[in-house]
């Protein structure tokens, strides 16, 4: 019986043509694994450097290390020291070495609002000396967008929020001082109607008795000195209530600039209250857009799952602090 | 006839670009397949916000912020009355009593245990029931109400037994604490045991490490300081590979009693010291006090007068720094 390498001559070294193959395609394995091993850094020679930080939250094993926007390493282990505090230890590739010496720093940075944290190191002066593999470096906290929101924004908001409504509360003082200069106002045209009635029968019993001093001679005499004080002090009466409508035109033109301060005021804190709308708005836009990106494969694969609603662990413990 | 002949000539691609190709197929072929298979939320928008807020407010207790805990459950607790969600009501009532609990507003921890109970009893969920009788538990235990403790302890450990929860060595714990405390140091010693070995099972690993505690105190209260020694490492060692700061200090302070105990002042010199360190670091001043009380009394009997007036100005800072808080 003919061999089938004799019937077909495509079967000829058929053994050669299968080795070949196979040590092609093994070849191409190992190019594809030698290439992307590069790609990963795997042949790269690497150091490690750690820092300490007071709690290990926000950091992961995997983490990418960071040299002026460049990766360099990542985060090659996490433990807690006896002093309860979280050691960092850093991979870094040998190559940087040179750029991490005393006096660089480490931080943790968000890439973005939605970026992944990465551990940032700063270059060190150049007088200052090479940091060694297992050397420590200093960290430095560094505030998220969230914490500056909560610590400096909010605070501002909110006492944006309080002025205005200061002033816009009926209670308040701005409001009360414009009350209070309109009924002074309204009590000082009481005051100068009296005054005139006052005045008009001061008048009146000056005249009277001036001319029953006439009348008495010689006891006239002795009286006529204080007469003439009494008509003085009449005069005086009378100048001062000319002046009074001018004091009213004065206390009127001052509640008028008080009107019109408190209008701007309003004016303007209609304006500082829409773009706090805005401000909130857009705050609440970014929030559905971060949770909406959340919610998205495949960053919701990322994300620990979410879960039923928890219960805080029930402390099983002695009485404590 | 002519023959025709059709022939193909395959592009000419290098071997780069093949790769590059297969690459681009398969990661579009991840992205349709993620996209395709990602599962929508089912929970209503509102419900699930609640849910986070309630998750963040765990998170800050576990960070030891209780005012940002309360803010956030506060919040979760109004989405869930927004839409009527009971079972959410009563899980955002019960983590409010046990952060008033820990804030030590008592009064306000019993009316939220309350009110939570009454919920899930109308509901007749048996978790948020078991949940609530084991809060109420530690909540007459703190008080001193120890009878009172057992019987709804006994009620929260029934349920779990009928349902088969995993809460129930934690349970035990808490009742064993409460047996321990009325002096019926048999009782609290099988609760103990049988607590861990629950907890074993389930691998409930912080209970497990109450339940060694809770067992150490006992052998400490018998004055078998070595085997209380071990128990307490046992719990350290687990509190250690979850994080729990709190525990943690307690542990390094029963250890550095059991020292103490066993006349060995360097021992316990070193476990005072590292308490003290995580109280300090967590800001635990109360509990930080308690440490530097011992480490002073360690180094006045050791003789160490330098480290004793070191720790003592320290003790002083920590007094003035209470006395402020409190202005």
């Amino acid at each position: 019986m003919a061999k089938i390498e004799q019937k077909d001559p495509r079967f000829k070294n058929l053994e050669q043509k299968v080795g070949i193959f196979v040590s092609l395609v093994m070849v191409m394995l190992a190019a594809i694994f030698f290439f992307m091993g590069k790609e990963r850094g795997i042949f790269t020679k690497k150091y490690h450097l750690y820092f300490v930080v007071d709690s290990g939250s926000g950091f992961m094993e995997g983490m990418p290390v960071k040299l002026s926007g460049f990766t360099i390493g990542k985060v090659k282990a996490m433990s807690l020291t006896s002093e309860a505090r979280v050691k960092v230890t850093l991979e870094i590739n040998k190559e940087y070495q040179k750029w991490i010496r005393k006096g660089s720093v480490a931080r943790m940075l968000k890439e973005g609002v939605i970026g992944e944290a990465v551990v940032d190191v700063s270059v060190g002066p150049p007088s200052g000396i090479v940091i060694e593999d297992g050397g420590e470096l200093p960290y430095e906290k560094v505030m998220g967008i969230e914490e500056l929101v909560a610590k400096e924004v909010k605070p501002i908001l909110e006492q944006i929020k309080e002025t205005i409504s200061y002033i816009n509360n009926p209670e308040g003082d701005i409001k009360k001082a414009i009350n209070n200069t309109r009924k002074l106002s309204e009590g000082l045209l009481k005051t100068k109607a009296d005054m005139d009635s006052v005045l008009k029968g001061a008048k009146g019993a000056v005249k009277e008795a001036a001319s029953a001093v006439g009348k008495l001679g010689s006891v006239g005499d002795k009286a006529s000195p204080v007469l003439e004080r009494l008509n003085r002090v009449a005069e005086d009466a009378e100048k001062a209530s000319k002046k009074i409508p001018e004091v009213m035109d004065k206390a009127n033109r001052i509640m008028d600039d008080v009107k019109e301060f408190s209008g701007v005021l309003s004016k303007k804190s209609q304006g500082v209250k829409t773009m706090l709308e805005d401000t909130e708005e857009a705050l609440g836009d970014t929030k559905e857009i971060i949770k909406g990106a959340k919610d998205t494969w495949p960053i919701n694969t990322m994300l620990p799952p979410k879960e039923e609603m928890k219960l805080v662990p029930l402390d099983g413990s002695e009485k404590g602090e | 006839m002519m023959k025709s002949v059709i022939s193909y000539q395959l592009p000419v691609i290098s071997y780069r670009s093949y790769l590059l190709l297969i690459t681009v197929y398969c990661s579009l072929f991840t992205v349709f397949y993620g996209c395709a298979s990602t599962k929508k939320s089912e929970l209503p928008k509102v419900q699930m916000d609640a849910t986070e807020l309630n998750q963040r407010g765990v998170d800050a207790v576990s960070a030891g912020k209780y005012d940002k805990a309360l803010i956030e459950f506060q919040g979760s607790l109004r989405l869930n009355a927004s839409v009527d969600n009971q079972t959410g009501i009563a899980i955002n009532l019960l983590n409010l009593g046990r952060l008033y609990l820990l804030m030590g507003r008592f009064d306000d921890a019993k009316a939220a245990f309350d009110r939570g109970l009454k919920i899930g009893a109308s509901l007749n969920d048996q978790m948020v029931l078991s949940e609530g009788y084991a809060s109420l538990g530690r909540y007459y235990y703190l008080i001193g109400n120890n009878n009172d403790a057992v019987a709804v302890l006994e009620k929260a450990v029934a349920i779990d037994r009928r349902q088969g929860f995993h809460t129930l060595g934690n349970r035990l714990n808490i009742m064993g604490m409460v047996y321990k405390d009325m002096d019926k140091a048999e009782d609290a010693e099988k609760l103990f045991n049988e607590a861990l070995k629950i907890n074993k099972s389930y691998e409930m690993e912080a209970d497990s490490a109450d339940s060694f505690r809770g067992l150490g105190d006992i052998l400490f209260k018998r004055g078998d300081y070595k085997k209380a020694g071990e128990l307490y490492e046992n719990a350290l060692s687990i509190d250690k590979r979850l994080g729990i700061s709190a525990k943690i200090s307690i542990d390094l302070a029963a250890l550095g009693m059991a020292s103490l105990k066993q006349n060995d002042a360097g021992k316990a010199l070193d476990f005072f010291l590292r308490a003290y360190a995580v109280d300090s670091s967590r800001g635990a001043d109360k509990k930080a006090l308690q440490d530097l009380d011992r480490i002073i009394e360690i180094y006045a009997a050791l003789g160490d007068n330098n480290n004793k007036e070191k720790y003592s100005l320290e003790r002083e800072r920590l007094l003035k720094k209470e006395r402020d808080e409190k202005q």
